[in-house]
């Protein structure tokens, strides 16, 4: 190879490597500024959930999101997808009282799962729901690995369960975890652990808009020692709990 | 050594193989005669949410845009929805798998999605 | 005097026994990935506790092998050391192979391979892996500007893309440390020594590797090799280690300073299998016996010595990138700070890992897919002198 082809060659790699990033970068930039503000905007949903009304042999909202959503049980207890689940929590100390949380998703207003995805799948709804994009997921589970509240599980297989047709099934090889039933809030709805929780006679759940001092939600967050998972993490969770 | 000859012969292999499915369709049953053209069923007739040409060319961009305003943005535009395409083609089997079989793409939407392959009545 | 670099000839037998042995493993390994994509990652070691599983632990390691190859390549370029010119475009090409390889390893392990281009159309500012996916892209674009210019001979233009090189290099690495390093949600990923002590792996690493590659290429083509050329390497060697040493002494003595974070790496260093990959695998392995061996004055001027040494590094390494990813999975996330909790979902609860097999045929696979892009670069290009003597006048 002579100089001049070398040259040629070497500077087209260069400068071709530089213009692709550069215009990578570019139209990061310019998606992030092109956001268009919704009517969503207005609405910070968040979910209050009462301990001491909770009981701890009632599965009511673990078994309405199941059904709600579709969400599979494989029956291999490590691969099980939990997008709701009950944990029993004690004091270290002999006797202590067993308590009965359940657990899902905090829809943080700074999410780490959020921060880490690298093909932005997992977003922030602009009504602050922490969403994933599983048409976008690459299944890298980056996400997963910055949780701290273990929200988030990997389709790892397959499934077949359909129960309700409105909510899509699963196909292998992406990550999801709660939505809080995103397609019934956008019908005016509750999630369905809410609405389950209530059925059951608990009313242990409140869902509500967290921007409105007047709602329900609001009220209570206001009025009552309301404490969340790892505040001291500053990742802002807006699932609070009373009595923890 | 001249390795001329055989990198001839290797880059000859190489296009024919890269061709061969051209080469098998032109000439191996007769041009383009293998697969017949799909006949479309369509359940209900009227008007499309968009001309008939415009849709056959771009019903994916459509259904994709719909798609990302509905999940990112929660805008769920009713009338670009996958739901709203079973209104007037009720099977999967009839309307969009014949075309895709016949042109050979293979979308992923009914992995998950719920849109069936006959007619549910 | 100038060196000559010349392709090897690649016409015998053990040349192409070498070569479909290789590829036999890479097919396997393929299949491997190809059953994972297509039936799903149940059939591997990986659960919903412990996400990232052998695939990463090897991409890790694998682009640490790359970044100490690349910086081992600029010892004559950058850093003046004119003795190490002789294997320079042998690191440089291997710094590419084994980058790629890394890439590879991660791609594969995506859940969704097939959506390879979606990190590059859509970009986090926030994500390391944005980041990384815009460092690793360029690395291997400089890594063939590199070893274009040294075909072309062009002293000038090497040393610069060199000194880039360099640099790119460590902010690769860095990068990759930082994956881990950021993570505030596990206490045994989040540390800044993170990105730091994974540059002095990366370069201990890379030093071994390419001084067991030196002695197998060089004995494999009948070529002489100085041996003063692996002595000097093993100076570099026995200098890395201990710096690698060092990083892992400060980062879990202050773990165990803090009573916060003892029970973690109680966990982390006398617990479950991950604590004897650790001890035998890292301490014992992969910095012990071999730091012993290049500072024993009869073993370290042997060369049959120091290729041991050079590859219980190399082993010891990867020992490493498990003992960094793994356990700060299988610990438990620390939700209820002081209380206990239990559940259905595994939490609070001591996860396990093993190694399953289509993962690991998978890695073996990668590494195949290496020695033969490497065999068939030695062929094909010109990468390795006739000759790697240190001639005593062109020291003066």
């Amino acid at each position: 190879m002579d100089r001049r082809a070398f040259i040629k060659i070497g500077g087209a790699l260069t400068i071709g490597t530089v213009l692709g990033q550069g215009f990578q970068f570019y139209q990061a930039v310019a998606d992030s500024k092109g956001e268009k503000t919704s009517a969503l905007a207005k609405n910070k949903w968040g979910m209050l959930i009462d301990l001491n009304k909770c009981d701890a042999g009632c599965t009511a909202c673990v078994d309405a999101c199941r059904k709600e959503n579709n969400v599979p049980l494989f029956g291999d207890k490590e691969r099980d997808i939990h997008w709701i689940r009950k944990a029993s929590v004690k004091q270290k100390f002999p006797n202590a009282r067993e308590q009965s949380v359940p657990l899902l998703c905090n829809h943080c207003e700074n999410p780490a799962c959020v921060q880490v995805c690298p093909t932005m799948a997992s977003f922030v709804r602009k009504d602050g729901i922490v969403l994933v994009d599983k048409h976008r997921c690459i299944g890298c589970r980056y996400c997963m690995i910055a949780c701290p509240y273990k929200a988030r599980s990997f389709v790892f297989k397959e499934t077949h369960d359909w129960t309700n047709k409105d909510v899509p099934k699963r196909m292998h090889g992406v990550v999801e975890k709660c939505d809080l039933c995103v397609h019934r809030i956008d019908k005016g709805q509750k999630p369905a652990c809410v609405e389950a929780c209530a059925n059951a006679n608990n009313g242990a759940m409140v869902f509500g808009d967290l921007n409105d001092p007047e709602s329900g939600i609001s009220k209570l967050i206001a009025n009552n020692a309301v404490q969340q998972i790892r505040a001291d993490l500053g990742l802002k969770p807006k699932v609070y709990y009373i009595g923890m | 050594m001249n390795k001329k000859p055989l990198a001839i012969i290797v880059m000859a292999i190489a296009l024919i193989v890269l061709l061969s499915p051209f080469i098998y369709n032109a000439f191996g049953t007769g041009l383009f005669s293998k697969v017949p053209r799909p006949e479309i069923k369509i359940e209900k007739e009227g008007k499309c949410v968009r001309d008939t040409e415009y849709m056959r060319r771009n019903h994916m961009n459509i259904l994709l845009h719909s798609r990302d305003e509905a999940v990112r943005e929660g805008v769920r535009a009713k009338d670009d929805s996958l739901n709203n395409c079973r209104s007037c083609h009720p099977s999967r089997g009839d309307f969009c798998i014949k075309c895709h079989s016949y042109i050979g793409a293979k979308p992923e939407c009914f992995e998950c999605h719920y849109y069936p392959k006959k007619a549910e009545r | 005097m100038k060196i000559q670099f010349t392709t090897i000839e690649g016409k015998s037998f053990q040349f192409y026994a070498i070569l479909v042995i290789l590829s036999i493993l890479a097919a396997a390994g393929l299949y491997a990935s190809y059953r994972m994509f297509e039936g799903g990652h149940y059939i591997t070691g990986m659960t919903n506790q412990v996400p990232w599983g052998f695939p990463i632990v090897m991409a890790v390691y694998l682009i640490g092998l790359s970044a100490g190859s690349l910086v081992l390549s600029s010892l004559s370029s950058v850093f003046g050391k004119k003795e190490y010119k002789v294997f320079s475009r042998v690191a440089v090409y291997l710094a590419a192979l084994l980058l790629m390889a890394g890439l590879m390893s991660i791609t594969l392990d995506w859940g969704r391979p097939d959506r390879l281009m979606i990190p590059f159309t859509y970009f986090n500012f926030n994500s390391m892996f944005s980041w990384n996916a815009f460092l690793y892209s360029a690395y291997i674009g400089i890594c063939v500007v590199y070893l274009m210019a040294m075909f072309a001979e062009k002293e000038k233009l090497v040393t610069f893309i060199g000194a880039v090189a360099v640099i790119w290099a460590v902010a690769v690495h860095s990068g990759t440390g930082a994956i881990f390093g950021f993570i505030h949600a596990r206490e045994l990923y989040h540390s800044p020594l993170l990105a730091p002590s994974f540059i002095a792996a990366a370069l201990s690493s890379g030093t071994g590797l390419m001084i067991l590659i030196l002695l197998g290429t060089f004995k494999f083509t009948n070529r002489p090799l100085d041996n003063r050329l692996i002595l000097g390497l093993s100076k570099l060697l026995s200098g890395f280690i201990l710096i690698v040493l060092y990083f892992i002494f400060i980062e879990n003595l202050t773990r165990f300073y803090a009573f916060g974070l003892r029970e973690a790496e109680h966990y982390y260093l006398f617990e479950g299998l991950h604590s004897k990959v650790f001890w035998i695998g890292l301490i014992l392995t992969g910095s012990i016996i071999p730091a012993a061996i290049l500072f024993f004055p009869k073993t370290n001027k042997s060369i049959p010595w120091i290729a041991l040494a050079s590859f219980m590094v190399v082993i010891g390494v990867l020992a490493e990138r498990y003992i960094i990813v793994i356990p700060a999975q299988t610990y438990p996330l620390d939700q209820f700070p002081g209380k206990e909790v239990s559940s259905v979902f595994l939490d609070g609860a001591y996860a396990n890992y093993l190694i399953s097999l289509p993962e690991a045929a998978q890695a073996v696979g990668i590494v195949a897919i290496v020695g033969i892009m490497f065999i068939l670069g030695l062929k094909l290009l010109e990468l390795l002198p006739t000759e790697a003597v240190i001639h005593d006048t062109e020291k003066k």
